[in-house]
Parts: structure tokens; sequence; C-alpha cells
């Protein structure tokens, strides 16, 4: 079952166009000078119930705001937008009962009270019953302990306890989507770590649907089985995340240590020689890695690797090698750079 | 309506957070109250002992009152909503199964329960004991308080509206202030009605500020009113209330179309 629909969606902002400095300022006082920003333009999407989504794409690409929209805060320009078959920014309050929405960079707590202040007045705002609001709170406690952290009034949390306590309050009401936007922004990698655990088993035992925005490339690799690439307000892959893999599956990575190269060899002269040699521009990329290594990055559709490899046994004093399977990391950043445009 | 009330509770519990504010609120009502008395003595002195039909003691009774009632409806929400438009967090209100006007409105009340105990009460005790103004109580007590909350809803009204506008500009400085002083010269707060000239008085009996600080204080101080012209005064609340409360419902359709979620 479709829980979300996205139909070629815009969202525009108008903005003023600013000039620089004193003068500039005061003269966009006065301005009539706009220009249209097509924050989202034209994004098309189907997401199923239980699935989780990974949405990423570089800063600004419009992520956030296709959440807004899809949150119901936001009206989109165009297009159309159903989740749970309800018009998020027309059904307001019917769509809202069931999303839940995480922002990183905010917290919905009551900053200056206690934690379960908040907790119990989400209870009371979604009018959630007491047995399936101490559920969730049991279950809470048993992932993360949250209990010790009921009284101490938020300001005085640390940002991982806040999150965590932010996920606890945007699960309360068992809602069936949740936007989860860069939920791990900030935080230590063991805390990411029991934050990604947690959305896993919350994920599991309610089938909630999740999207979920995000830099870090580990919460995508542990958490979502499907990536939505979007870039400059559009989709440009939305897909298995396998099966990103495999777009540029005929990349790897070589890596040589020639720290005993007598010759302390340079990157520019390591690409220019094997340049030279085998005639292929742009197949091989060279790094410099730290301790006299150097990561060969190779397209193997072009060139094998084992001939990189011999030539460069042969012409250099290799002490050590490695060969790597390229990182998702990597992919996404090339996505990013531009390799499906 | 029940589900709101926990949104009060949460208001007032945060109120009591920055315990040292109470006091320095408190003080600076105090001072003004003080600086009103003398004022208003001293003019009286130069003048005679009547002006507009009111004696001192009535007009400082009025003017005291005003202040009091002034602290309980400052709370800053038009501030407050401006600031979640400027730095975004108004996406965490708005993505709630809620009514943001009555949300805000419950909000709103915990802050107005905090004032009226600890400003508005004190303030009053500390006219009474102080300045020990005498005031004719009876019947008008019940009309009072009714017209004291029709006005609180007015006043809440009002600076909703202004603080929609921030959907529309993000900083209401410059409408906020405005408010303010209209709210403070066309309502009574810090010059009674009666004593503007007739033509301007009769252009401010058209206008909804005199709902919120004229109206309440009029049925507490004047000597002898009917119940029939008490009831007047609370229709003509009512009105303003609900035409008000629907004004800015049309308001709100509007600017929640345009809302903008700044940040990431």
């Amino acid at each position: 079952m479709k829980v979300i629909e996205l139909d070629n969606v815009e969202k525009h902002f108008t903005m003023l166009n600013r000039h620089e400095g004193i003068s500039g300022a005061i003269r966009d006082l006065f301005s009539n000078d706009y220009r249209t920003l097509k924050a989202v333009d034209g994004i098309s999407m189907a997401i199923e119930a239980g699935e989780t989504v990974g949405f990423v794409g570089p800063n600004g690409a419009g992520k956030s705001t296709t959440i807004k929209m899809m949150t119901g805060v936001l009206e989109p320009t165009r297009g159309t937008i159903r989740v749970n078959g309800l018009t998020p920014h027309r059904d307001r309050k019917k769509h809202m009962r069931n999303i839940g929405v995480i922002f990183g960079q905010r917290t919905q707590l009551w900053w200056e009270l206690p934690v379960v202040e908040s907790f119990r007045l989400l209870r009371e705002i979604y009018q959630i019953d007491r047995e399936a609001y101490d559920r969730t709170i049991e279950l809470f406690v048993e992932l993360v302990r949250l209990d010790e952290l009921f009284s101490t009034p938020v300001r005085f949390l640390s940002l991982g306890q806040r999150m965590v306590c932010d996920i606890a309050a945007a699960f309360l009401h068992c809602p069936s989507v949740i936007f989860l936007d860069e939920p791990t922004i900030g935080l230590d990698v063991s805390v990411k770590s029991k934050i990604r655990s947690l959305i896993k088993t919350l994920n599991e035992t309610n089938a909630t649907t999740i999207i979920l925005t995000t830099h870090d490339v580990n919460d995508i690799e542990t958490l979502c089985r499907r990536i939505i690439v979007i870039d400059k307000g559009r989709i440009i892959f939305d897909g298995d995340i396998q099966r990103v893999s495999k777009l540029f599956g005929a990349y790897r990575t070589l890596k040589v240590d020639l720290s005993e190269s007598h010759a302390g060899v340079t990157e520019d002269q390591l690409r220019s020689r094997i340049q030279a040699k085998f005639a292929c521009n742009g197949a091989v990329a060279v790094d410099r890695v730290d301790g006299g290594w150097m990561a060969l990055t190779i397209d193997q559709d072009a060139i094998g690797l084992l001939e990189i490899l011999s030539y460069v046994l042969a012409e250099f004093r290799v002490k050590d090698v490695k060969i790597e399977e390229i990182a998702t990391e990597s992919i996404i950043r090339r996505i990013y750079e531009g390799a499906l445009r | 309506m029940m589900r709101y009330l926990g949104v009060t509770r949460n208001a007032m519990m945060c109120g009591f957070t920055y315990r040292l504010q109470f006091i320095s609120s408190l003080l600076g009502n105090l001072v003004l109250i003080v600086v009103t008395y003398f004022l208003w003595r001293s003019i009286y002195d130069h003048a005679s002992p009547t002006l507009a039909g009111m004696s001192f003691e009535q007009t400082f009774a009025y003017l005291a009152l005003a202040a009091a009632l002034a602290s309980i409806f400052r709370t800053w929400m038009e501030w407050d909503m401006s600031r979640a438009i400027v730095n975004g967090s108004v996406v965490m209100t708005l993505a709630k199964p809620i009514d943001y006007q009555t949300y805000l409105f419950f909000q709103n009340l915990g802050a107005v329960i905090n004032n009226f105990a600890t400003l508005a009460l004190p303030s009053i005790v500390f006219v009474v004991a102080v300045f020990g103004i005498h005031l004719d109580l009876g019947v008008n007590i019940p009309f009072f308080a009714v017209a004291v909350v029709l006005a609180g809803c007015i006043a809440f009204t009002i600076d909703y509206a202004v603080g929609l506008m921030s959907f529309y500009t993000e900083i209401i400085w410059g409408l906020s202030t405005a408010k303010d002083v209209i709210v403070m010269l066309c309502s009574g707060m810090v010059i009674p009605l009666g004593f503007y000239p007739a033509d301007l008085r009769r252009v401010l009996e058209w206008l909804p500020f005199r709902a919120i600080y004229d109206v309440p204080l009029t049925i507490l101080t004047s000597r002898g009113m009917t119940v029939a012209e008490c009831g007047h005064l609370l229709g003509l609340q009512l009105a303003w209330a609900l035409a008000g409360t629907l004004a800015v419902k049309m308001l709100y359709r509007c600017a929640i179309r345009v809302v903008t979620v700044n940040g990431g």
C-alpha cells in the first residue's frame, strides 16, 4: 500500500535580490526586484507502508522543503501530495495526528520544563490512551533508559539526550509515518549508533514508515534499503541502495604504500606517468592518503586493475598493497558532483 | 478544548522558572503606579478638584487599576510568535494536530494567570494599602470580572493579529510598537477616555481598544451604574471579541498559506 505519493510537486519562494554593502541595503529597502527560487522543482515519488527511505542530497538541495511539504506545514506551489490518502496542508489536523516529525536542529520539548511534562502534554494533545502511552514509554526505558532523563529540565540535557527524548516524543502517538530531518546531526559516534538502532527497532516493532534525511552515510547504510537523491530540487536517483553501488560497481580503489620509494613520488607524477603509459584520461584518479599511501580509484570498464597494479609494482618500490571496494560515501559524493547527470 | 489545558499548565510552569523576573516586573509596575499618583496629584493640584467629571480619587483608581490590568495582559506573545518564525521553530507547533490560535490562546492564558497572581494582585494590594483608594464595590464586581475576561480575549486577538503579520514580514518590531502606543492611548490605559475632547471620544467609541481598559474600569469605578448600562457595555465587548476572533481566523487562513519555515 502506498503511504506517501508525490506527483510533480513544486515549491517556489520569492526572494528579494539583495545588494552588497550599506548602500545596497538601503537600495533594497525600496527595491522591487524579486526572483523566484525553485526550491523543489517537480518531484514525484511513491513510498510504501513500512519502508525506510533515505533522502540524501547536498545542502540546499530541497530535502527539508520537501519534508516540510509532506508534513503539511508548507503548501506546495504546484503538484499534489497524498499522505495516508490525505492532502497534508488541507486536512491538517487529521493528517498531523498520523505523523511524527523530528527536525534535528530543533526541539518540540518545552525548554524550561522537565522532559516528562512535554510527554504529558503530548499525551493530552494527541489524546493517547494511557495504555499505549505506557507501552511506548516502557519501550524507550528498555532501549535507552529514558526514565533517567524524565525529571531533568530540557535545557540541561546534552544534545544526544535531547535527541533521544525528541525521538520518543515523536513516536509517542504511534504515528504511521515519521519524518526525521537529520536526526543524528552533531551527535557523537556512540549516540549516533544508539539512535540508529532505536529508529530501526521502532520501525520494526510498529511498522512505521520512516523518511530520513541525513548527511551521514552510515545512517543510510544501517537504516535504509532505498535512497532518493535530490539535487537542485529534482530527484536524480531513486532506488535500491544496492543498485547505487552497482551503478558505480566498476570502480575499485587500489592503495599502494610508496613510502620506501626513493624518488619520493608525488601524486601528480604518479598520475601523469600512469596516464602517459595507458592513455586513459580520467579512468584512474590518484589521491594521496596519509603515511606514504596513494589511492588509485580505477574505472575497471576502462582499464583493468591488475594492469595498473603490475605497472606500479614494476615502476616503483611498493611496500604494501590494498584493494578496496568503493564506499557508499564516495558514491554519493560522485552523484552530488554530477555523475548521474 | 480540554486537551489544550495542558498547554496552560506547562506555560504556567515555564513562567515560574525564572524567579527573579517576578520581582523586577512587580517593582516596575509599582514604580509606574507611584509615578502615576504624583503626576495626577500635581495635575489636579494645579487645576480644579474635578476634571472631566472625575475627582482625583476616581482618576487615580481608574489608572492604578489600568496599570494592574495592563500587567495581566502583557505576555509578549506576538514577540514569541515572531521569534518562532524568524528561527523556524514554528514548524514544531504547526506540525501538531492542533488549532494554532487555540493553542496560543491557552499558552497565553498560562502567562495571564501567572501575571494576575504575581503582578496584578500585589499591585492592587499595594494601591489599596498605600494610597487607600476607595471603590464602590457591590453588584459591579461580577460584571467587572466578566468584563476583564472579555477584555483579555480582545487583547489576545489584537496581539495575535500582530503576531500573524510575522508570517509575512518575520519581524514585527515596528508594528508591535505601533500597536502598543495605539492601545495605550485609545483604550484609557494611561489617560482616562473622559479627558479627551468630545469629537475624539466619539471616534474612540467606535474602536475596539476601549473595550480592553475603559469598559472594565468604567464598570468598576463609576458610581451608580445600572445593570442595563453594564449589560450594554458587556454586549459591546462581546461583539468586539466575536468580530476580532472572526477576523483573525480569516487572517490566519491567508497567513498560513504563505508561511515559510526558516532553516534546514
